[in-house]
């Protein structure tokens, strides 16, 4: 089990160590993530329900409220 | 002037679409480098390894740009869509979950092997994680489509007034929705037809600049075989899709067709201009300079001939068709939005009730939600022509799907004739154009069939239940509007990053030995 864990770490040490294009796609995934996590969903997409109401009781009137009113 | 709606539906569009570009190549070069390293396993020829190594690099720039576009859509659920991510309750998080765990443990484990993992484990054992990821971007795929698919035609659980949502009451039904199946089928294959396609156009890019011919051989002719498997099973799957169509979404197929008056035996149409003038109920032809297959939609939709299918102004007029092909009158569009606002009226009385602590009057309007919650949704339409989605792209888009994947079919058996048989023809510069030419035709093939299926289902977010005008959230144009140009950078930006680390990877690649450098 010891040896498994050592060498599984050695792969992925080794691994990315040993990238070329890899280190490039690294960056742009890190990029990518952090524009998506720290900026678009902090700053412009919160869960609307989660962020206006406490309980699952009152996100289910507010949706019923919205639902029964005319379009 | 666009309505808060359309601009939310622009923004959806615009991600599908975008994070649409990514996945079916990572479907399908996933399949393509399993296939080249069995027959390194093989053969054992290294050779085989190398090329196995670049088109495993190509697979990976892929998945790191497009890994998490995805999430995007659930950011705008939860903004965008509030009363809509509400109200589908597990039925859409269930699947959504099952297909993140996939994906983490996919990622974390078998793409590390298949990447980090050459001379380190057994060959056998690195051949089965690539086996295993090429299964497992497909499962991954396989849990989107099953939500998409319950929107499509949703079955499988019960309305809850009370907590306002639906509760899934039968998980097989929704995992086995026959549309589902149909259309994770349909999209994996064209996963495979795309890619197949990308691997000839590329390899046709290396024998132009005559570079690595060698190894730009093997692999078209891996391309072509995959391409070819791919677009037939796509066809086969596309034409199941029809009937499914037939079956759940008529108003769909009419629109695919710009049918507005059914009849038995119906032609399916080849070529048309459409009449934008044309609207459901009036007099106006519906399509110029029309060349039609005689009996085709009929077979198309029902496979028989001698059968009816029904166009806009009979759906809207009540005139529709059993799942055994029968014609049958049945509630027309008027009607339904009657009920539908019968169904909301008695939700209206569920709430005052509730507010009253009556639990004998909540029941008697949860009753009466139950009786007509089918047709719930239509209680959102002002008029049946509500109903009708926008007739001109969705026709011209299952067109432009229909001759573009005829056209793939012809390039995978071209491409195929040429690595078996006439092999001269490799050395030729008007097929290596072809092939390169064909790379952005088979991504537009893939979004028409995309925009079909999802603008053809409008007004509906969710088929019958919920339209698009419902389902949004109190949010303003102006912020949506701001939102829709951020992505639009964001993702655009992603693609040139995508295009321009693929073409430098290839061109560095084409400059030396594919094999030597591997």
């Amino acid at each position: 089990m010891k040896n498994f864990l050592k060498s599984t770490y050695r792969m992925y040490r080794d691994g990315f160590r040993s990238m070329t294009v890899g280190r490039t796609l690294w960056i742009v995934i890190a990029v990518k993530l952090a524009i998506l996590f720290l900026v678009v969903k902090m700053f412009f997409f919160p869960d609307r329900l989660q962020q206006d109401y406490d309980t699952d009781a009152e996100r289910a009137d507010a949706v019923r409220s919205e639902l029964i009113k005319d379009k | 002037m666009m309505s808060v709606v359309d601009w939310s539906r622009a923004q959806f569009a615009l991600t599908a679409m975008y994070h649409w570009l990514f996945v079916p190549l990572t479907i399908g070069l996933a399949l393509v480098v399993a296939v080249m390293e069995t027959i390194y396993y093989r053969t054992r020829q290294e050779r085989w390894k190398g090329i196995t190594k670049f088109w495993m690099t190509l697979f990976g720039i892929n998945f790191a740009i497009g890994v998490a576009t995805g999430i995007i859509l659930e950011f705008e659920f939860g903004t965008n869509w509030s009363n809509y991510s509400w109200f589908v309750g597990d039925i859409f998080g269930a699947p959504l979950a099952i297909e993140g765990i996939f994906a983490f443990f996919l990622e974390a484990t078998f793409v590390a092997v298949m990447f980090f993992g050459w001379n380190r484990v057994s060959r056998g054992f690195h051949l089965a994680s690539t086996w295993l990821v090429a299964l497992g971007v497909s499962l991954s795929a396989l849990w989107i489509l099953v939500a998409n698919a319950w929107m499509q035609n949703p079955v499988g659980m019960q309305f809850d007034p009370e907590q306002m949502r639906n509760v899934m009451d039968n998980f097989c039904e929704v995992a086995f929705n026959a549309v589902a199946m149909n259309k994770f089928f349909h999209a994996v294959a064209s996963g495979w037809t795309l890619a197949g396609v990308f691997v000839i156009g590329v390899s046709c890019w290396m024998l132009w600049r005559k570079s690595n011919i060698e190894a730009a051989r093997d692999s078209l002719k891996v391309g072509a075989w995959v391409g070819f498997a791919g677009i037939i099973f796509t066809m086969w799957t596309g034409d199941g899709s029809a009937v499914q169509v037939a079956k759940v979404q008529p108003m769909k197929l009419a629109a695919m067709e710009g049918l507005y008056d059914g009849k038995v035996g119906q032609e399916l149409v080849g070529f048309g201009i459409l009449n934008t003038d044309k609207r459901p109920g009036d007099d106006l032809e519906a399509i110029h300079c029309e060349i039609s297959i005689p009996y085709g939609l009929s077979i198309l939709a029902n496979h028989d001939p001698n059968t009816f299918v029904p166009g806009i102004n009979d759906l809207i007029n009540g005139i529709a068709l059993t799942p055994e092909g029968d014609t049958v009158r049945t509630v027309s569009y008027a009607e339904r939005i009657a009920l539908g606002r019968d169904a909301r009226q008695a939700l209206r009385d569920y709430d005052t009730a509730r507010h009253a602590g009556d639990s004998a009057a909540m029941s008697a309007a949860d009753a009466r939600i139950r009786d007509n919650f089918k047709y719930f949704g239509y209680a959102y339409l002002d008029k049946p022509e509500d109903a009708v989605p926008p007739v001109a792209l969705t026709f011209y888009a299952f067109r432009v799907m229909v001759v573009l994947g005829g056209y793939l079919l012809l390039l995978c058996i071209l491409a195929i004739f040429a690595c078996k048989w006439k092999t001269s023809w490799l050395e030729k510069p008007w097929l290596h154009w072809v092939g390169i030419i064909s790379i952005p035709i088979v991504w537009i093939c893939s979004q028409a069939g995309w925009i079909v299926a999802e603008v053809g289902r409008q007004p509906w977010v969710i088929q019958d239940l919920m339209p698009t005008n419902a389902a949004i959230s109190d949010v303003t144009s102006g912020s949506v509007q701001f939102t829709f140009w951020m992505f639009a950078v964001l993702f655009t930006a992603l693609l040139i990053a995508e295009i321009s680390i693929m073409l430098r990877y290839i061109g560095k690649a084409s400059k030396s030995d594919i094999e030597a450098t591997h």
